[in-house]
């Protein structure tokens, strides 16, 4: 069924809200194959049905003509005088949709108001019913095909705000995330990084302020805080110069400036 | 002592206190209010504001002023070490809300780009650097979804800025000016055509909810705050 893969996608983009899967590409290739097909479907569809409104058209205009050869010869005298109060019509009615009629008008000079409605209805009820057969059936194979991109496009957002998340948080990507990501999102994120965090966190007035880092919840109450370091992360160097060991389970009264950013990635405890 | 007493009153961000250096026409703690206040704003808006650059300017350069006036204090006595630490807190402070302004500012301009950047008066409310910014972003954006999947698609599915299905339901989003806002009222307003038929009184100092489009020419004015 159209659209089924595409709900599958969908549901897994919303179930997985709050963390971040591996990106599915098995999935998102059958579905823009699924698209490709319902294009190509859309496209077959629109031919036919030209061609059959061609064949239509044809087979009212015949149809036409044998009534018209069939009331010729009792009413030949009373079209005639109806002629002269229709011909002003003639110009309006070129639009391409009537271009039967045009070429009609040469052979037949006396058609009147009334015979050219009785072609239009003649056509309209032969064309009508497939008009609708293929609307139906367009609509069949459009609908899915536009919620399928739809679907993808969101399903893509929602892994770039991911993405974004990742690259304000650390400077590179680490491997378990790198094995999240799809080749494309891998280069997403390097260029990201480049030209847009990076150009605008090291612009020169903004040097003093750190905007690299993680955003902060709640406003900063105190300079120094205490943490535990949940994760080894070897010495840092602080702001005023020195270094500081941090070894897992330990706890240190440091400056919150200095490791704002390894609370954020997870590896501090931010105990008071 | 007194010199330290005399630090807090020009340095301090905060302070109330009128400033007595000369050549400072403005007190740099109106800067830090009305910063506080824009950032509060552009928290509760969903469209993005005007932005602040006097203010972000000015406060970059007192921020400087004042590591410096710290590194000074730092190499001192104790009770320096002490006042240094409360310079730091407020610095520090300084920083979280400007830095959480700019984020704000730069998480809404990457939700709706494509508008803002092509919207003459959504894009003048930008910065320099925050529209190239939204350039570069619109740009890997666009060709990130085109390498993932739309480059397989048939071009005519390609586009990104459809509308789909006829139904104005256009691909790109658009901040949402319909929602409702809670405001303090600042100003003397009076009355305040809120739809065709009905009017508001708005006294100062009275908390209302609003839509956004309603009240965003009084924001804009400055006669309210958001909360």
């Amino acid at each position: 069924m159209y659209g089924e893969e595409a709900s599958k996608l969908a549901r897994e983009a919303k179930r997985t809200i709050d963390h971040f899967p591996p990106y599915n590409d098995p999935l998102v290739r059958s579905i823009t194959r699924e698209i490709r097909h319902l294009h190509e479907t859309c496209q077959s569809l629109i031919r036919e049905y030209n061609l059959q409104r061609e064949q239509a058209e044809e087979e009212a205009r015949r149809r036409w003509q044998e009534q018209q050869d069939q009331n010729s010869q009792p009413a030949a005298a009373s079209s005639s005088s109806s002629s002269s109060a229709t011909t002003a019509h003639g110009s309006d009615r070129s639009d391409p949709n009537h271009t039967t009629l045009a070429m009609l008008e040469p052979i037949t000079p006396l058609s009147s108001r009334k015979q050219y409605r009785s072609l239009e209805a003649l056509t309209h009820e032969l064309v009508q019913p497939m008009t609708e057969l293929f609307w139906t059936k367009y609509m069949v194979h459009d609908t899915p095909l536009q919620r399928n991109k739809r679907i993808l496009m969101a399903y893509h957002f929602q892994r770039l705000e991911k993405i974004k998340e990742l690259a304000w948080a650390y400077n590179s990507l680490s491997d378990s995330s790198r094995r999240l990501l799809s080749p494309d999102e891998i280069v997403f994120f390097q260029e990201y990084e480049r030209s847009c965090r990076n150009k605008y966190t090291n612009l020169p007035e903004f040097q003093e302020l750190d905007l690299g880092l993680g955003l902060m919840i709640s406003p900063p109450k105190e300079v120094f805080i205490t943490v535990r370091v949940l994760k080894d992360c070897g010495d840092i160097v602080t702001e005023s110069g020195s270094t500081l060991s941090l070894k897992k389970n330990s706890e240190h009264f440091v400056k919150r400036g200095d490791v704002e950013r390894l609370i954020n990635q997870g590896y501090l405890l931010h105990v008071a | 002592m007194s010199d330290y007493d005399d630090d807090m009153l020009h340095g301090g961000f905060g302070a109330q206190i009128p400033s007595v250096e000369p050549e400072a026409q403005i007190d740099p703690s109106q800067y830090l209010l009305h910063l506080t206040q824009a950032w509060i704003n552009e928290r509760a808006a969903p469209d993005l504001l005007q932005y602040e650059e006097d203010s972000v300017t000015n406060l970059l350069a007192r921020i400087e002023e004042q590591t410096a006036t710290i590194d000074e204090l730092d190499s001192g006595t104790e009770t320096a070490m002490i006042i240094s630490i409360l310079y730091q807190t407020e610095l520090e402070r300084v920083k979280f809300v400007l830095r959480s302004y700019l984020r704000t500012r730069i998480s809404k301009l990457e939700r709706y780009c494509t508008f803002i950047l092509a919207d003459p008066s959504s894009r003048r409310r930008l910065s320099r650097a925050e529209v190239a910014y939204a350039e570069n972003y619109l740009r890997a954006t666009t060709q990130h979804y085109h390498n993932s999947f739309l480059s397989s698609l048939p071009p005519s599915v390609q586009p990104q800025d459809l509308e789909v299905f006829d139904r104005k339901l256009s691909m790109v989003s658009q901040p949402p000016l319909d929602e409702a806002v809670f405001f303090r009222v600042v100003a003397d307003i009076g009355d305040f055509q809120i739809s065709e038929e009905d009017t508001l009184l708005l006294q100062p100092g009275q908390i209302y909810i609003l839509r956004y489009r309603t009240v965003r020419v009084l924001l804009q004015r400055g006669q309210i705050e958001l909360i």
